[in-house]
This record gives C-alpha cells, structure tokens and sequence, in this order.
C-alpha cells in the first residue's frame, strides 16, 4: 500500500501558510498550547457554522483571531449576542484581550472541509450516499475547480459489511508541489454507527512568480 | 404514494410509468433538516422506464423551501426547480457498466420510494451560500464591539497591505544571528 502524505501538511511552506502566525522566544510552549485550547473551543462551539479555518496572530498582550466561516450568520447569531458571548469567553480562556474577525469565505464550494462537513451532514439526514456525493462533486466543479476527489467509507446505505467508495472528477495531482489542493477528513454519525468521508479539492497551480500563499480566490 | 413493488412495475416494462403529484413535504423534510423552517407543496411529474434490466427515473421537481440567511440568519424563500436523474438496479445488477455516470440506486425490499429521492433531491438543492435579496444587492457587513464581519476579498486586501509592515516581533529575528555571521568571518 501507498504512504500517503497529508497534502496540506506537505504543502505548508511552499504553497501554503500557517494557520498561526507569531513568534516567541520564552513563552513558545504557553503560546502553542493556548492556540490550541482556542481551536478546540472554537471549534467545539461554532460546530454547526461552517468554520474552515481558525487564524491566530499575537501582537502584545493581544490574540487576533480570524475565522474564516461560510455561514457568519451562525457565529454572529441574533444581533451578535453569540460572537459578543464568544469573544468575552475566550478572554477569559486566554487572560488577553480577544480581537475576532469573521470572514465570509466567498466560494464555499471550493473548500474541502467545508464540502466534507457538507456531505457529513447530508449523510446524517439520511440522504443516500451516492446523491450526497454526485452533488457535492457537481457544485465543486461548477465553482471552478480543476479536480475534486470524494472517498465514503462505513457501513454504506447500512451494509453488514464496511467498505469504501470513492468518486472523482478531473484530476487530483497528489504529487505536484505547486498544485493547490485542500484536504479534509470528517465523519458522519449515523445510526449504522461513523462514516469516514475524505474530500481532496485541486483548485489550480500556484506560480513561482506568485507571493507564495493559499488565498486563491474563493478557497481557503 | 409514489411508492412500487417490483411486481407492481412489472406491468410497465413496456410502455413508461408516468407521474404527476403534489406533495406536502415541509414536515418530513422539517424532521430531517431542522433549518428547514417550511416548505410550500412540490409538484412532481415524471416517469419510470425500464430498461438494461434497470428502472431509469427522469422527474422534474418545483417548490418553495424557507432556510435561514447563511449571513444574518433572517428567512430566506428558496425556489426550487430541479430535473433528477436516477438508475434503480436490483443487487445483482450494481455493477452494470452501463449506468458508470448516472446516480446507480440500489433497489431495497423489492419496492422503490421516489419519496426518499425527492426528499434527498429537495436536501441536496440548498446551496452552501443563501442570502436575502438585500443582502444581495448591497454587501453590507454586521460589526460590532470587538468584532467585524469582512469579506474574503476585502481580507486579503487588507493583509497584503500588512504584508508591507513587518511583525514588530518578527522585526527581532533580524539580529537573531548577527552575531554568528560575525564569528564565521572570523
């Protein structure tokens, strides 16, 4: 069997940023665990919200936190009671003063968590999964992509026995640095019990010429 | 309703089953989706033909659905006019090279439901982004103390422009090996 690479991991620093962006000499280990007490908080919270991707930059005793959602609605909630809740939360959950901003991803489409979370939640209201995965491959290719790959494995439709299948589009070069590709892996709770669904977006080649960075239009 | 045993069907192989009802979905659909807040009676017209020992299902679906605005939660009247496609195989025929690029079904307990595929079908037509008209039209962003709403273009706009500023604490690493540079000289 083939090894294979996380493809985001693999493209951190050549096509891709970090999702943390500071630098400490002392207080590296204080830093590194707050950010991930904040990830885990967040993203236990804004669970239904459609949260791709959680930026923390620090600046004094400062935390700026961008949330990149393609539903702000969810995590403002009615006249911004719950980002107001959320930020005095993690003002609490860090003894810093919390900056949020809330970006609106513009082509949720073309971001592989969020297509993943998206069938996930089609899975767990009982869609079939051939529907569920047909479609999610058919809008992301309409947004534009260049190849999107879907893999659902689990007791399928019920099945007694595990199994996966996988469906794709265009093409997914696995192997090509400059390609920008997304990756995720979600699960879906069923009554059959988890569903495992992994989504590979290819959305285009970043140029060498490019600033290197992984804000392509509409993705992440 | 819109529901067939294989025997039943069995009197269409020759000439198509044809179809055309009015559904009141909006609790059904409501039970699976709580963010559907309601949903006006679908008409469905379509038929049932057989063929390559499939049953190939070509429907058209029109209604009205209510789902929250993805950016300020307000209700948000969402027309729906889908075309479905579908192949229903028994078991033995799953693998029919046939049907590679159309949505293959499994047929269960000898019967098929178009409920559950016009339900799935209805699911499947809400799409990732919903906005009101207004929210539309003008691209107002909520704000408030300590937060803001910014659109991705606008972000990366405003993080080019940081770009240009480095980090004051970035700004550090520039003597971190001043000195070893000196001792190499050396």
């Amino acid at each position: 069997m083939g090894q294979k690479i996380n493809p985001i991991g693999f493209r951190v620093g050549v096509i891709k940023d970090w999702d943390a962006k500071w630098y400490a000499e002392k207080d590296f280990a204080t830093f590194l665990h707050e950010d991930l007490r904040i990830r885990k908080y967040i993203n236990k919270r804004l669970v239904d919200a459609s949260v791709s991707e959680v930026e923390i930059e620090r600046a004094a005793n400062r935390v700026n936190i961008s949330i990149h959602t393609a539903k702000p609605g969810m995590v403002i909630g009615k006249g911004g009671s719950e980002v107001e809740n959320l930020r005095k939360e993690l003002n609490n959950l860090t003894g810093r003063k919390v900056h949020i901003n809330i970006i609106e991803i513009k082509k949720p489409d073309l971001d592989a968590k969020l297509v993943g979370e998206g069938v996930a939640r089609q899975l767990e209201a009982r869609v079939a999964f051939r529907r569920a995965q047909r479609q999610a491959i058919q809008r992301t290719m309409r947004a534009g992509a260049k190849g999107i790959k879907i893999q659902i494995s689990g007791r399928l439709n019920g099945a007694d026995i595990a199994r996966k299948e996988w469906h794709t589009e265009g093409t997914v070069p696995l192997h090509t640095l400059r390609a920008d590709i997304d990756y995720s892996w979600q699960e879906a709770t069923t009554t059959y019990g988890q569903l495992g669904v992994k989504t590979w977006i290819y959305r285009g080649e970043v140029l060498p010429d490019k600033p290197a960075t992984n804000k392509t239009e509409g993705g992440k | 309703m819109l529901q067939w045993t294989l025997a039943e069907l069995a009197k269409f192989q020759q000439k198509p089953l044809q179809f055309n009802e009015t559904l009141d979905l909006k609790q059904a659909l409501h039970q699976r989706l709580s963010e559907i807040s309601d949903a006006q009676p679908f008409t469905v017209k379509g038929s049932l033909t057989f063929d390559h020992d499939a049953w190939i299902l070509d429907m058209h679906l029109v209604g009205t659905i209510t789902v929250p605005s993805t950016r300020s939660l307000a209700p948000v009247s969402l027309p729906i006019d889908r075309y479905v496609s579908e192949v229903y195989v028994t078991s033995e025929n799953a693998d029919d090279e046939n049907f590679e690029d159309e949505v293959v079904i499994e047929i269960e307990d000898k019967k098929i439901d178009l409920q559950q595929s016009i339900e799935d079908n209805i699911i499947l037509s809400i799409p990732s982004q919903v906005l009101t008209p207004e929210e539309k039209a003008a691209d107002i962003m909520p704000k408030g103390q300590g937060w803001h709403v910014v659109s991705e273009a606008d972000y990366q706009t405003a993080q080019s422009e940081e770009e240009g500023t480095p980090n004051p604490e970035f700004e550090k690493l520039k003597d971190l090996f001043s000195g070893q540079d000196r001792k190499n000289t050396d």
